[in-house]
């Protein structure tokens, strides 16, 4: 008796593979980026252009993993209602001003 | 019933706020005479030949950075100044520093254009200014930084909102990009890897200064203005965090086939074709939101915005198509480059800003606007002189591109492109009139005597 294909095990598979495919290239793009940097061509060319995109990176991450600890992926949707309830409550309160100022004076 | 009860205005310096508008608009006219008259020596007819100091080198550089400093980021100083006090409800941290600021922001700008004139440029491109101007630019930034930080980060006691997130890195991003940009390959790598640090820095300028705080101010006035929330805020956080990983390296695609290694130039191609996965998310954010709102490209401030918003997509666009090896055999050094950049520069961040001082003059001045129709005029004009200076400069850039590769006579090049650089200067003309319409109807507006007081109609209720 045939089995069926189960699809989700080979959308899994698939994105198995691709993950390993890339992290190969990028073992290799890792090879070869350590073998410029120490290459007495340019010394210290590959490291002055990829460290501080890599310490910029570090830096994000380290953002994001704060931002997760202070809950701010939790209920993600709700800051954009309250922004707008903020503007409404500003506009009530331009609106009881009597006159505005004027900035060109 | 307590004071504390009734709602509290924003605590916004609206002063402040109006003059960082008006010192940007007088240096976008110094921006705009700069380009005209550089366009001139392309047509042989430049007003100024012999004259060192006004030389077109130069006027060109006072041309670039009268845009990136004097217009766009006063006009975005002043734009934070109204929307982080409004989405922290904090003041920022000292209104004293905001005001040193502002004048150490003209200051430097000034400095910065004397320098250029004076033959004091610093050999990186969008870094020209002076090297003794450079540390005053360190320090401003910082101290801008430390400024709107502060009722930032007062606020994220509570989940931030993506406008608040993009502007809390857009300062420390510039400052240490500024940093590793002006000063780097000055004193410490010189040659190649200068300029692929240069690179870097160029693009960085445009994608962790600029479109950060473009599109913070956009997540920010386009609901305001439609009263009516973003699409998604979760993917708007996916945008967000999807730029600050994958746009840092993609400065090296300003130099492929240079002697910059292969897998620096292959990695530049992956990333910059990665964040327009980025750029769609937050593209399809904001179609989603006017989604069923055909009305509201009746409001002035929101067509600029959406006008700006599909600019934006064509230029990233532009970018996966540019950043493959195989275009930029064509379009390297050609004028396609120069209408790339002309639709970053004015065309989405600049719409963004005249979107944003129309919506906001009346409101900062306590008048209503002199003459709408000279803003509509001023649309139009805006809109028909980039999209014809744009198209034509492509078509420039294709034309010349494939002359050079075809190893005709230099000469041949340049006569071909002539028709094309008089469209360009006819296009910068169009432009030119549409912003003399809006800077005569900001000062009549502002000249005007105020109206009486009136009772404003209580805005409507938010719809979801």
């Amino acid at each position: 008796m045939k089995r069926p294909i189960n699809i989700h095990r080979l959308v899994s598979w698939l994105v198995v593979l691709a993950v390993a495919i890339g992290g190969a290239t990028f073992l290799y793009k890792l090879v070869e980026f350590a073998n410029t940097a120490t290459h007495e061509d340019m010394p210290g060319f590959a490291l002055v252009s990829v460290v501080p995109y890599l310490t910029a990176t570090f830096g994000f991450l380290l953002l994001a993993i704060w931002a997760f600890l202070r809950g701010h992926f939790r209920d993600i949707e709700q800051p954009k209602y309250d922004m707008l309830d903020q503007e409404r409550e500003y506009d009530l309160a331009e609106q009881q001003r009597s006159h505005p100022t004027d900035p060109t004076a | 019933m307590s004071e504390s009860q009734y709602p509290q205005p924003a605590p916004v310096e609206t002063r402040l706020v109006f003059w960082y508008f008006v010192a940007g608009m007088v240096y976008f006219a110094i921006a705009l005479l700069a380009g005209f008259f550089f366009s001139l020596q392309f047509l042989n007819h430049y007003p100024f030949a012999g004259i060192e100091w006004l030389s077109p080198g130069r006027v060109r550089m006072l041309h670039t950075n009268a845009v990136a400093y004097g217009f766009i980021l006063n006009c975005f100083l002043g734009a934070l100044h109204w929307v982080v006090p409004r989405l922290t409800r904090y003041p920022v941290a000292s209104r004293g520093l905001s005001w040193f600021i502002f004048w150490a922001v003209q200051a430097i700008v000034l400095a910065t254009a004397f320098g250029l004139l004076a033959g004091h440029a610093q050999a990186i491109e969008w870094g020209e200014t002076p090297l003794y101007v450079d540390p005053f630019v360190v320090v401003g930034l910082i101290l801008m930084g430390i400024n709107f930080s502060v009722p930032i980060f007062k606020a994220s006691r509570k989940p931030l909102y993506v406008s608040l997130w993009y502007f809390s890195v857009a300062f420390v991003w510039t400052t240490l990009n500024y940093v590793m940009g002006n000063f780097i390959p000055q004193f410490f790598t010189p040659g190649a890897a200068g300029a692929a640090i240069v690179g870097l820095f160029i693009h960085d300028l445009v994608g962790l200064l600029v479109t950060p705080i473009g599109w913070g101010l956009m997540y920010y006035f386009v609901p305001v203005i439609l009263k009516k929330p973003i699409w998604s805020h979760a993917v708007s956080l996916i945008g967000f965090w999807g730029l600050a990983f994958f746009y840092p390296l993609q400065g090296v695609h300003h130099f492929f086939w240079s002697t910059i290694p292969m897998f620096a130039q292959y990695s530049a191609v992956v990333s910059t074709i990665g964040v327009e996965v980025v750029v769609m998310t937050v593209f399809v954010n904001f179609v989603a939101t006017v989604r069923g709102r055909g009305e509201a490209f009746k409001q002035l401030p929101i067509r600029w915005f959406y006008t700006g918003i599909v600019f934006y997509m064509i230029t990233c666009a532009q970018c996966a198509y540019q950043a493959l090896l195989t275009t930029q055999k064509i379009i390297h050094f050609t004028d396609w480059v120069v209408g790339h950049a002309h639709l970053v520069m004015f065309g989405v961040f600049g719409f963004w800003i005249l979107g944003i001082v129309t919506e906001l003059w009346p409101r900062l001045t306590g008048r209503p606007w002199h003459n709408p129709s000279l803003n509509t005029a001023h649309y139009w004009l805006s809109t028909a002189g980039m999209l014809i200076m744009f198209v034509d400069l492509l078509a420039a850039g294709v034309l010349q591109g494939y002359l050079w590769q075809s190893l005709a006579p230099w000469e041949q090049s340049l006569v071909a492109s002539v028709p094309f650089w008089a469209w360009r200067t006819a296009s910068g003309l169009m432009i030119i009139a549409g912003q003399v319409l809006f800077f005569y109807n900001m000062w009549r507006t502002a000249a005007a005597p105020l109206p009486a007081a009136e009772t404003k109609p209580v805005p409507e209720p938010v719809t979801v």
